[in-house]
């Protein structure tokens, strides 16, 4: 029985007992003095019923109007508080956006003089302070499907780029600009399978480092073969990405997709710019996945193929188009492993691609070869999802360090020469690498690197050498 | 610079070479690495509903292990049980807080853990929709979604709980959301159900029961805290004091005269005050606060372990009586005299003593 009920009680039993007890005095008559003593007793049991009730009141749990009043003030205030910040200090969309950004500040350092990146008038340099890269974009979603997750979702990003005129200036480049959508659920957790259409500007569907934006990369510099086969330059088209028969372990909230593939157009001609002939260029990816446990030793080892197809002008001695509808097609072939702390990546690629011969007249093919293979170990916890996420009331992130080791070949032209390129390999470059990245916060790593350039012929302008790369780099 | 290339190489090859030295060295190890699956509202580091709440709210670990050096590290997992399970795989906690599914998926996919002492059973379940559903019963929600947190012990009671109804996972639509996202869809009417409780939400009128069981003891299973077979191998008294603090706070919570105080300790979870108070109402402490081996856990693991084959969430089979090592229970029942303080129940859920 509750105070407040007891108290209810008492009072009734308190009336009901001096309702019962009229009777009674009138049948008795009661003198002057007696109604006196009643009513003083009457006073008295009322008195301490006022205490009671004022006890009760003063150690009640319940609110009081006071209470409900001081409340509501408070979301008054907070109400106008949150209108007041709106509308003079929050910056707003017509839609759900993140802003993103990525920041590379990098000191290199190398044993050999080198002009490269200036016009003349220069002189030689043995270390420089760079910026790399600087991109600031925009990310979130036009229409989302709250019951099926079909969501169609958006990026814009834009990046500065050095101009080699001499300047002091830069120019802003668009990255990405396209629309996502998803055409089957995304609400179903990680049991369902994945499909979604890409259009516009965007990274091409190829290998696994051409695929990973800027701020994911992991070494510094980038493999040759996908840098100078322009892997990594965005192109504008539509592209499908999906995956199908997801293998799941729920010990462990791991998704393995069995396969996942890729389909698209583009225009060929890179990013920013119309196509420049009449032949689009076909992109396709197909990778399979391992079905194991996450305990497995074998878990997240992916095998996949790529494929580029285009066509492109070849160039003439003079500047004039020989072919529209040359050869440029790209075959790529990966391994994909990591078993953290471990991890391994293996990738090698084939370009065919038409010149004008050596003479000027008709064109040939170069075909160019490269490999690139890369062994991380990890000190820490920053791959480990558990540890990542756990509850935390600081801004704790795990610390770790990624060391890894990296070969990098690249034969531009393993056949005869053509024009402007060299065959039998003359241009060959083994890179050897050594290296580790700190993450010391949630999106900020500072990177640190040995490169040894190895190449197979050195002329008067191009020796042996070695270089040492410091990074910072954050993202936001 | 080719000096420095190589350099850097050896400096990488010693480094990797005494890192794989030191550990193996020590006599005592340097952490006691704590998972937890699960954690207080919003991802608080704070949880509550059991007397492991208290051990790590009150840092009673801590003080047991702080003259010998050892740092206790806690990992409140807001991923639950599949975090457990990942932290594990890649040897970065020693013990570990499950419900019976992760723990049991996480065995049949090679995880090598021991279960030293169980920490809570029985208790109540609601299934809960939006306070404007129409749905009375669950099977009304038919083709409808229905959040669930896959992979943790939610995922095993909401399949036994459909089956008891005559229905199946495949007559809904279960969507994967954690615990939290669970209650917001039902506040925006995301999701048609779910198992949560419904007291907050129901006070604020985003939500009602249409179901409650409050007597059933094999609707919830009990949970467990197990230590990975190294570890146990290599500091066998380290496990023993660790479950000597746990049971001593297990009895502790178990007396009813603790009860408001550690409901009152509990909502430091972000939890409110009410929530527990009504899960726990009409229980009797020592029942729930059980952390014994006794035949009714061994039971309900085994039938679990069933379940997990019946409704094909493990591949490969569990057995469970090479699983529990009882030893550390019992010696720290003799030396704190609990031997007989908590009821035992049989299989099938009769007290026995």
């Amino acid at each position: 029985m509750s105070k407040k009920t007891r108290l209810a009680t008492a009072i009734f039993a308190f009336s009901g007992a001096a309702v019962l007890s009229a009777p009674a005095a009138f049948a008795a008559e009661p003198g002057a003095e007696d109604l006196k003593r009643q009513i003083e007793t009457l006073q008295r049991t009322l008195g301490e019923l006022q205490k009671q009730v004022e006890t009760l009141q003063q150690n009640s749990n319940g609110a009081t109007q006071n209470d409900l009043d001081g409340i509501r003030s408070d979301f008054e205030n907070y109400k106008y508080d949150r209108e007041r910040e709106r509308e003079r200090e929050t910056a707003k969309t017509a839609r759900d956006t993140t802003l993103f950004g990525t920041v590379q500040v990098r000191y290199q350092a190398q044993d050999r003089g080198t002009r490269s990146g200036n016009p003349a008038p220069n002189g030689d340099r043995y270390n420089t302070f760079d910026i790399p890269t600087a991109l600031i974009g925009a990310r979130g979603n036009l229409f989302r499907d709250y019951v099926e997750g079909k969501n169609l979702e958006y990026q814009l990003s834009f990046s500065y780029n050095k101009r080699a005129d001499g300047s002091n200036n830069a120019n802003l480049n668009l990255l990405d600009a396209y629309v996502r959508y998803n055409f089957l659920p995304t609400v179903d957790g990680i049991e369902g399978d994945r499909l979604t259409l890409t259009v516009g500007q965007q990274l091409l569907p190829f290998g696994i480092e051409a695929q990973a934006a800027e701020d994911l990369r992991p070494t510094i510099t980038t493999a040759t073969a996908p840098a100078q086969l322009g892997l990594f330059n965005r192109q504008i088209g539509a592209v499908f990405r999906g995956d199908f028969k997801p293998y799941v372990d729920y010990a462990a909230n791991y998704r393995a997709p069995l396969f996942e593939y890729a389909l698209g157009v583009v225009n060929g001609s890179y990013s920013n710019k119309l196509d420049n002939n009449n032949g689009k260029a076909v992109v396709a990816r197909t990778a399979f996945t391992l079905p194991v446990d996450y305990a497995s030793w074998l878990r997240e080892l992916k095998f996949g193929l790529s494929l580029y197809k285009g066509s492109k002008n070849v160039a003439g001695a003079g500047g004039g188009n020989l072919d529209s509808h040359g050869r440029q097609d790209i075959y790529g072939f990966d391994i994909y492993y990591n078993h953290a702390p471990y991890g391994a990546t293996y990738e090698y690629w084939q370009g065919r691609a038409d010149f004008a011969n050596v003479n000027g007249v008709g064109t040939g093919e170069a075909r160019s070869v490269g490999h690139t293979l890369t062994l991380f170990y990890t000190f820490g916890d920053q791959f480990f999802n558990s540890i990542k996420s756990a509850a935390k009331f600081d801004d704790f992130w795990p610390q770790s360090i990624q060391s890894y080791y990296r070969f990098d070949y690249y034969n531009p032209n393993s056949k005869g020469d053509l024009l402007n390129t060299p065959g039998h390999g003359f241009d060959t470059v083994r890179i050897h690498t050594l290296g580790f990245n700190w993450f010391f916060a949630q999106t900020t790593k500072l990177q640190i690197g040995v490169n040894h350039y190895d190449y197979k012929h050195e002329t008067a302008s191009r020796k042996d050498y070695n270089e040492f790369l410091a990074q910072l780099q954050y993202t936001f | 610079m080719k000096k420095l290339f190589y350099g850097l190489l050896g400096a990488l090859t010693l480094g990797l070479s005494l890192a794989g030295g030191v550990s193996s060295a020590a006599e005592n190890p340097k952490e006691l690495r704590i998972a937890i699956s699960s954690a207080g509202v919003g991802g608080k580091p704070k949880f509550g509903g059991s007397w492991v709440a208290n051990v790590h709210l009150k840092g009673l670990v801590e003080r047991e292990f702080e003259k010998d050096g050892i740092k206790v590290v806690w990992y409140l997992f807001p991923g639950a049980g599949p975090a457990t399970n990942e932290a594990f795989s890649n040897k970065k906690v020693d013990f570990g807080l499950h419900g019976d599914l992760p723990m049991i998926v996480g065995r049949a996919t090679g995880l090598k853990h021991k279960i030293i002492i169980a920490t809570g059973r029985f208790g109540p379940l609601y299934f809960v929709v939006p306070s404007g559903s129409t749905a009375k019963t669950i099977a009304d929600l038919k083709g409808q979604k229905i959040g669930s947190f896959k992979g943790t012990n939610q995922q095993l009671v909401l399949s036994r709980l459909l089956k008891r109804n005559g229905l199946a996972e495949k007559d809904f639509r279960v969507i994967n959301l954690d615990g939290y996202a669970s209650r917001t869809s039902l506040a925006t009417g995301d999701i048609g159900g779910t198992i949560t409780s419904p007291w907050s939400l129901e006070a604020r009128g985003v939500a009602k029961r249409i179901l409650e069981v409050r007597d059933d003891k094999f609707i919830n299973t009990p949970v467990t805290i197990w230590v990975g077979e190294e570890f146990e191998a290599k500091y066998p008294q380290i496990v023993q004091r660790f479950v000597n603090v746990l049971v001593k706070e297990a009895h502790w919570s178990s007396l009813e005269e603790n009860r408001e105080e550690q409901f009152r300790l509990w909502t430091q979870s972000g939890n409110q005050y009410a929530d527990y108070k009504n899960d726990w109402e009409g229980y009797a402490l020592k029942d729930r606060h059980s952390p014994l081996l006794d035949e009714y856990y061994i039971s309900t693991i085994k039938k679990s372990v069933e379940e997990c084959k019946e409704f094909k969430l493990i591949r490969k089979d569990v057995t469970v009586d090479d699983w529990i090592e009882p030893k550390y229970l019992n010696t720290a029942l003799k030396e704190l005299g609990l031997e007989n303080f908590w009821p035992r129940f049989d299989a099938q859920g009769k007290q026995i003593n």
